[in-house]
């Protein structure tokens, strides 16, 4: 019994007196994390500069493709395309990620009085509710960002968070105006210039008065001192790092990897290669051809190669923006009701609403250039069928063209004159419309060539067979032809008509402001309707709300009429 | 012993008959054939009588005109036999079917008799269990208990199964059960380094590594009223596992020395492949191509449709391959039927080999030692499982009343396995071997074309772009490797205090080391495979597990018997994860971190701990009531102090009327009804309670070379209010035996309810975050379970015995959120599980296509039932495509109702064994299906495809669609590959389980040898299945879950891999 006793009183120290690794119920920290109480404010500014370039891309993409700039694969009609859940992550990244970063930054920038941060901060988050409000209209403000205590925030009006954009604008204003300013130690923007931070913010509220229709603002924020030199110019700029992390243009990794890039729109590369009888000088920046010919393709890779299936409605002749009388391209970056295969070239991509399977044509379709993602700069010669640089296609392990330190056209100079030149012309301003679209196309083309250097040597530019960078006269030769469709134009509206199709021409990269400039003006009047259905059905004014938030929130509203316009939408039918 | 002596004096006593002639015989048992000592031999109507000696032999004089014997033994059936003219008389006698005294394992591993248990628990002997061919033991446990679902991820060699007892109750908690071996609560959690759609699917779960041939016994508890002195880990039922070396006592307990050995061999085959058509080739209309799809030229038109001479051109004779093949410069390829998916399986194997021995020592202690081998090459090269499992137990009684247990079990295994990523219907995004494989063209041969470039070692395949990577190059390039190192262990001390009062304590250690190597080499085409792979992981778990019990019996009257248990528990766990995973290959085909440009690291920690305290208490009244009152009271290390405790109460009473009513029939021969309360709690995951700050290094590098770092605000909203989830389930029971207890029934009826769910509530990041932790859903579990047992004959030497068990089971997610209609339970957003209030759990969502659903809303659930879907009209576009209305519920995985049917049949030493699956109802969502239908391949799309096809439907202005589209063009979107709706089929399947012939040699047969016995089973596992309601041509087994196990999906097929049936023999024997 003695022993027993012994025994038990072991048992019990075992049981109790084990090290309290084992016996502790006070595990309630993660070990695996660190509190709130670690945070650092450059820390956040680099969540945030980071994560607002991806998102701001994710927003322009379905803008782009309305604006006929990228191509629409994901349905035929516009409904079909842009389902309430293509738009979850804008929504969410914006309200879960970006503005608490942004709004945790503000706080401790404040107590540290690091001005530059809150201004950013500020200038960001403006940015977001006003592109919030631009893409969904009504959109929580008041009762959002609370957690679990209201979980399904009420909705605020459109032009009151319109509002408080502008007051956030205005309140970064005045904290670039402070001493004793305190900055990112890395800022991929403007790197930490309060003068160029104070340029985006009048040109933010320049953009804002536009969008309004508000003349006094127009001129307001144009005496502060808008974007107007490229050094200005408001981007992400990307680095070349491959992986680990991946610092290179999204469209790099997506067509310069081992994988094709999206479907490039065959319309706007018809604009630009054919619509004017003059090349653009912008377009071997773009696009870079894998196939040099088109023609020689069979039904599995490209059904149009045979004749006559087009549809009916692409066959109508119609006047276009210069007032050349032409008709619609089909199936590739050429005519092919007027012309035959040879002349396109390789421009082969999609028609708007083309959403058919995939053949295999990853090496065959043309990927992305060098502008804006550093692609690849395209000298393929198409009368010799030799690419110049002895690539055919793209897809190299992201070893070719530039590495992929390219940029986000968030704001760019060449934007901005677009947007005075419609502002003069819709009699907002008193500047020179023509000036300013002269501005922008020159501008526009300078800047895309900047991309050029050690690659834009061999290219065939004028269809000659013979390579090289744009010429001073290719580049008048296209200005002109702009200036005097403008000149010849019949009256205000053809000629704004012509300065918003040349913005949505020189925005490759940007969906933001041509979709808003289409709200704004009912312009371009000719744009290419969906192949696969006679109508592509309403065009989206407004975008749905996204399903995440319909389906969490019972105060959220649902969008059943893509019609539904956003309060300063003052253009006509739109399609 | 007292029946021998007292038959011993009755025949002493007895008057002397004329005894005209002598009688011989044998008494054997059925069982091992063993001879019966001591069983009573006396002729009928007579007081004459014997006892067999300690062979089973017996010797008895009886009158010239015979008579009749009866033979007698407690516990056994007695036997009447006619004399005859006979002489020597052999009987087997059999264990009476009626088994009253048949006590069971319950929680804790305290023994009941059964008769006294007011709640349902099913027992599997081990002899249903071993010499199996599977490696997995809860695959054994298919079909042999009702109201237990389990599933597997596939049949390849060496991946997971999932079980699921009385439905899914948890909606973001795990609703796998808690696994006991030899007493002691074990880890059986699926590990899994990457996602499903990483290719984690493959991932094993953990109570693989037990031996499935060193079972004695396995007991399932599945009420709560069964498992609630298990506390919260015992929610979703209980799987006690009592192995030969941790039993103490048992078959060979009372033999000085035993050794047993057993040597497997089965042949390891896919189960079933789909049949193709022989017609039509690679391409897309009727044209032949180099493409994904199956929709090209006839095989029978050799010079037309893109063919010349039968050929087209080589698909290696391209111009960026011309450098690296230059012998197909030029090249022609045969266009032709050719067997792929019949080569790429292969015959495997399963070796398991298996040794024991047991010992007893002196009279007070015996020890047992096992070691078993299993060798499992799969239905695919390289896909190989390899197990160690070597097991100890010990007991001894010491002379001071101190009793000292042990059993100890040391695994080490290896699973090899291809990785595989769900695959829709092309290329799947990540490195998966079946996809492309599946639905491979049938006019290329995959044995006939170089799947490596001889430079670069890089995959090639027949597409133009090399978009797709060849199978092969998957096969040779890719695998998922796990190495598991485990020890599990307990000692057990108890002291008799008084002989109505016992006091124990165990300890049980379970520790396991698990290692991940993922390796894929680069220069492949898809995923990973770009730039090669290799991701290793280390994971350490440590489960202690302290129990300490006082328990008695005391008689409180002549009718009222008192038994009690007071017990502490404390269980703990350690977890350390420590990943590295590196990209971009250097040299090729070599595995080491350092042969990689880029790795990053990480680890991850976790410690949660738990106290118990609990009591039982029995009542028994005049051996014909039972009342049983328990509780746990449980704190958790997972929740804020106010919230840590709970207490959960469980009551159970059973009656026997019969008994009672003193009711003695031989046609009525034992009736039982029973009632049992529990109830459950459940516990959130770790940490879940306090929030804390998202940090990333290396989120960008900057084109000056700065590389970033940064910290977020967690979009996680830490919920410091949880509260452990509750489960109450009532449960009804009837048990019975008549007709001679050749007919016996036991069914049970539950219901439970499981409240205040702990669920992962996505927010509308409106709120500024995107989740929390919340106490909210509710889920009613309802269901029927039956085991029927018919003796149809009986004889001496034949005996039929048919074994039959039925469940059935209804869910309903009685309510999630305020606000909230759904939750993701498992699987993709929009195409995986949900829960919505009055659906039942786990339903099934997807892309539905628009129909003529006139005003009704097809998206609605209130309005259109999945179910009925098809008798609305679709709606197709101007090429006669369906169109895409939504996200809607596109079928229930749940099945209507399961059953299986055990025959068993034994002629002397033979013994045939035969069970039956059936599953009824239940729906798939399969892509092995809709894209061999879609892209052309299955048998039935071998039909005149220049036909032209119009596609029934309406078109959108409402008018009936008339236009002719090609046959590829109706197939390729309408059949599933564009749509989830259409990719839904009812899973209805029929199987033969498992088929076993035993040969057990006679003891006759064994004299003068070493054997002790002797036995040769031969079996086979799943060797024939049909889903009925699939389209014939697939042959699909819809055992599969492509999502992975040990998650809460179920119903999804990916192309993952098809199941796998095994034959082959088994040798036993005993020294």
């Amino acid at each position: 019994m003695k022993k027993t006793n012994k025994l038990f009183l072991i048992i019990a120290f075992v049981f109790a007196g084990y090290s309290c690794d084992i016996t502790d119920l006070d595990q309630l920290n993660s070990p695996n994390a660190v509190t709130a109480e670690n945070a650092d404010l450059d820390l956040y500014w680099n969540a945030i500069q980071v994560g607002f370039s991806g998102w701001w891309s994710s927003n322009q993409t379905p803008m782009s493709q309305v604006a006929r700039i990228e191509c629409m694969t994901w349905g035929s009609t516009y409904e079909n395309a842009y389902t309430p859940s293509s738009f979850n992550y804008t929504w969410n990244y914006a309200y879960s990620g970006l503005v608490p970063d942004i709004d945790a930054m503000i706080s401790l920038a404040t107590e540290k009085e690091s001005w530059i941060h809150v201004a950013a901060g500020k200038t960001l988050k403006g940015y977001i509710l006003q592109m919030m409000v631009d893409k969904h209209g009504d959109v929580p403000y008041t009762e959002a960002w609370k957690g679990t205590e209201n979980p399904q925030p009420n909705f605020d009006g459109q032009a009151s968070v319109y509002d408080v954009a502008l007051s956030l604008y205005d309140e970064a204003l005045a904290d670039l105006g402070k001493t004793a300013i305190g900055a990112p130690g890395v800022d991929i923007y403007y790197g930490s210039n309060a003068a160029k931070w104070t340029t985006l913010l009048n040109t933010l509220k320049f953009r804002m008065a536009l969008n309004k229709g508000d003349g006094a603002g127009i001129s307001a924020a144009l005496a502060g001192g808008v974007i107007d030199a490229m050094s200005e110019d408001w981007k992400f700029q990307y680095g070349t790092n491959r992986s680990n992390p991946d610092s290179r243009h999204p469209w790099y990794g997506g067509a310069y990897e081992a994988f094709s890039g999206p479907y490039l729109s065959n319309y706007f590369m018809w604009e630009m290669h054919e619509e004017k009888g003059i090349i653009d000088p912008r377009v071997r920046y773009l696009y870079k051809r894998q196939d040099l010919d088109a023609s020689n393709e069979d039904l599995f890779t490209l059904d149009c190669v045979v004749t006559g299936t087009e549809p009916l409605w692409y066959r109508d002749p119609y006047v276009n923006a210069y007032g050349v009388t032409t008709s619609w391209p089909f199936c590739l970056g050429s005519n092919m009701v007027e012309a035959d295969a040879f002349n396109a070239k390789g421009y082969w991509g999609r028609d708007h609403g083309n959403d058919d399977g995939t053949p295999p044509d990853g090496q065959k379709r043309t990927a992305r250039g060098v502008y804006p993602g550093a692609g690849m700069y395209d000298d393929g010669n198409a009368a010799t069928g030799v690419f110049g640089s002895g690539y055919g296609h793209t897809q190299r392990g992201g070893t070719t063209g530039g590495g992929g330190d390219g940029h986000m056209p968030m704001l760019m100079s060449s934007h901005v004159y677009f947007m005075r030149a419609e502002a003069a012309q819709d009699g907002l301003s008193s500047e020179n419309a023509r000036d300013m679209l002269e501005a922008g196309l020159r501008r526009s083309i300078e800047e895309t060539m900047s991309y050029s250097a050690g690659w834009g040597t061999v290219g065939d530019l004028n269809g000659d067979g013979v390579g090289g960078i744009p010429e001073e006269r290719s580049i008048n030769n296209y200005v002109n032809y702009v200036l005097n469709a403008y000149d010849a134009a019949a009256d205000s509206e053809a000629k704004l008509n012509i300065i918003v199709k040349e913005f949505r021409l020189a925005s490759m990269g940007n969906g933001v402001e041509p979709y808003n400039a289409m709200r704004r003006t009912g312009h371009p009047t000719e744009m290419q309707s969906s192949m696969k259905a006679a109508s592509a059905g309403t065009f989206p004014r407004l975008f749905p709300y996204p399903s995440d938030v319909t389906n969490l929130n019972a105060n959220a509203p649902v969008r059943t009429d893509l019609g539904e316009k956003v309060f300063w939408d003052r253009a006509g039918v739109l399609n | 012993m007292f029946r021998f002596l007292l038959v011993s004096f009755l025949f002493l006593a007895s008057n002397v008959w004329a005894q005209d002639r002598t009688i011989t015989g044998s008494i054997s048992s059925d069982e091992d054939g063993s001879g019966l000592p001591g069983v009573n031999v006396i002729l009928k109507g007579t007081t004459v009588g014997t006892t067999t000696d300690v062979n089973g032999y017996f010797s008895l004089g009886v009158p010239s005109d015979g008579g009749t014997l009866v033979f007698s033994f407690i516990g056994l059936s007695s036997q009447e036999i006619e004399i005859g003219a006979r002489s020597v008389v052999d009987v087997v006698m059999s264990s009476e079917v009626e088994e009253l005294q048949e006590v069971v394992v319950t929680a804790l591993g305290i023994t009941k008799e059964k008769a006294a248990l007011g709640y349902a628990v099913t027992s599997v002997g081990g002899s249903q269990l071993e010499a199996r061919p599977e490696a997995d033991i809860a695959r054994l446990l298919r079909g042999k208990v009702p109201g237990v679902d389990i599933t597997s991820q596939s049949g390849v060699s060496g991946t997971g199964t999932n079980i699921i007892i009385r439905g899914y109750t948890s909606i973001s908690g795990s609703n796998q059960p808690l696994f006991v071996l030899d007493g002691v609560p074990i880890d059986a959690s699926t590990y899994s380094d990457r996602g499903f759609t990483q290719g984690g699917a493959t991932a094993s779960s953990r109570f693989l590594d037990l031996d499935p041939n060193n079972v004695a016994e396995v007991s399932v508890l599945k009420g709560l009223a069964a498992t609630v002195l298990y506390g919260e880990a015992g929610r979703n039922g209980v799987i006690l596992i009592t192995t030969k070396t941790g039993q103490i006592g048992g078959p060979a307990s009372n033999k000085k020395l035993e050794v047993s050995f057993s040597q497997s061999y089965f042949v390891n085959q896919v189960a079933s492949l789909p049949n193709d058509q022989d017609n039509y080739g690679n391409g897309w209309q009727n044209n032949a191509a180099a493409a994904f799809s199956n929709w090209g030229a006839p095989f029978n038109q050799p010079n037309r449709n893109g063919l010349t001479d039968g050929t087209i051109k080589h698909p290696y004779d391209r111009a960026i391959w011309n450098g690296v093949f230059p012998q197909y410069v030029g090249a022609r390829w045969n266009y032709q039927a050719y067997d792929n998916l019949q080569n790429f399986f292969v015959d495997g194997s399963q070796k398991n080999t298996s040794l024991g021995v047991s010992a007893r020592i002196g009279n007070n202690s015996s020890i047992k030692a096992n070691y078993g081998w299993t060798k499992d090459d799969g239905y695919i090269p390289f896909n190989e499982y390899t197990k160690h499992n070597f097991s100890l137990g010990a007991n001894t009684q010491l002379a001071n009343g101190i009793r000292v247990t042990a059993s100890f079990n040391y695994i080490e295994s290896q699973a090899i396995k291809p990785p595989v990523a769900p695959s829709r219907n092309s290329n799947s995004t990540q490195v998966s071997l079946f996809g492309n494989v599946m639905y491979t063209p049938r006019s290329w041969n995959l044995f006939g074309m170089e799947y490596e470039r001889p430079d670069t070692k890089g995959s090639t395949y027949y597409r133009g772009n090399n978009g797709m990577q060849h199978p092969l190059w998957t096969l040779h390039n890719a695998s998922d490797r796990d190495d598991v190192n485990r020890f599990i262990g307990n000692v057990g001390i108890s002291y008799e205090i008084a002989d109505f009062l016992n006091l124990s304590y165990r300890l049980g250690l379970d520790r396991t080391n698990m290692l991940n190597n993922y390796m894929i080499n680069k220069n492949g085409v898809q995923g990973h495979a770009v730039l090669g792979r290799f991701e290793t992981s280390n994971r350490n778990n440590m489960n202690y597990d302290q129990t300490v019990n006082l328990n008695g019996a005391v008689e409180l009257s002549s009718d009222l018997d008192f038994d009690f248990l007071v017990g502490a528990n404390l269980k703990s766990r350690n977890y350390e994860l420590s990943q590295i995973t590196s990209s971009e290959m250097f040299i090729f085909d070599f595995f080491d971190h350092s042969n990689f440009s880029v790795t990053t690291a990480n680890s991850y920690y976790l410690r949660e701990n738990t106290y118990g305290v609990f009591a039982n208490m029995g009542l028994a009244f005049r051996e014909f009531a039972f009342l049983n009152v328990s509780a746990r009271n449980d704190w958790t290390s997972t929740l804020e102090k106010e919230n840590r405790s709970v207490l959960y109460p469980s009551t159970s009473l059973s009656v026997l009327p019969l008994k009672a009513l003193d009711i003695s029939n031989e046609n009525l021969n034992f009736l039982k009804v029973r009632f049992g309360f529990g109830t459950s709690a459940g516990y959130p995951s770790p940490y879940s309670t306090r929030g804390s700050l998202a940090t990333s290094t290396n989120v960008f590098k900057t084109a000056g070379g700065t590389t970033l770092n940064s910290n977020s605000v967690s979009s996680f909203f830490a919920n410091a209010n949880i509260k452990p989830e509750i489960h109450k389930e009532l449960e009804f029971g009837i048990e019975g035996k008549f007709l001679k207890n050749r007919v016996g029934i036991d069914i049970t009826a539950y219901s439970k309810d499981s409240e205040d769910l702990i669920i992962d509530l996505e927010l509308d990041k409106s709120s500024g975050y995107s989740s929390s932790t919340v106490n909210s859903a509710s889920i009613n579990n309802q269901g029927i379970e039956a085991i029927v047992s018919v003796i149809p004959v009986q004889s001496r030497d034949f005996t039929w015995e048919i074994a039959a068990q039925f469940s059935t089971l209804k869910s309903e997610v009685i309510s999630i959120a305020d606000g909230i209609s759904k939750v993701y339970v498992g699987g993709y957003t929009g195409r995986g599980n949900i829960a919505i209030p009055g659906m039942p759990y786990g339903i099934m969502e997807g892309a539905v296509i628009a129909r003529d659903y006139g005003t009704l809303d097809g998206l609605d659930h209130l309005q259109v039932n999945s179910d009925d879907r098809t008798n609305y009209t679709p709606i197709v576009d101007a090429n006669g495509g369906y169109t895409y209305l939504g996200t809607g519920l596109i079928g229930d995985p749940q099945p209507d109702f399961v059953y299986g049917v055990t025959n068993t049949m034994s002629y002397k030493w033979v013994s045939l064994r035969v069970q039956f699956d059936h599953q009824v109802g239940g729906d798939m969502f399969s892509t092995t299906i809709s894209t061999m239908t879609g892209r052309g391949i299955l048998g039935n799309t071998g039909f005149d495809r220049f036909v032209p096809v119009v596609t029934s439907g309406v078109k959108l202005d409402g008018t009936v669609h008339t236009k002719q589209t090609t046959a590829n063009q109706h197939y390729w979107p309408n059949t599933g590959v564009f749509y989830d709706e259409n990719s839904v089929y009812d899973a209805s399947v029929m199987r033969l389980r498992e088929v076993s012939l035993s040969l057990v040699a006679p003891k006759s047969f064994l004299n003068g040898t070493p054997f002790g016995n002797a036995s040769l089973t031969v079996s086979a596992q799943n060797i024939w299945h049909l889903a009925y309601n699939t389209p014939k041509d697939s042959r699909f087994d819809p055992e599969v879950s492509s999502y992975g196990v040990g998650s809460n999906v179920r119903g999804f097929d990916s192309m993952t891999g098809p199941t796998a049936k095994k034959y082959g023999a088994t040798l036993s024997l005993t020294f």
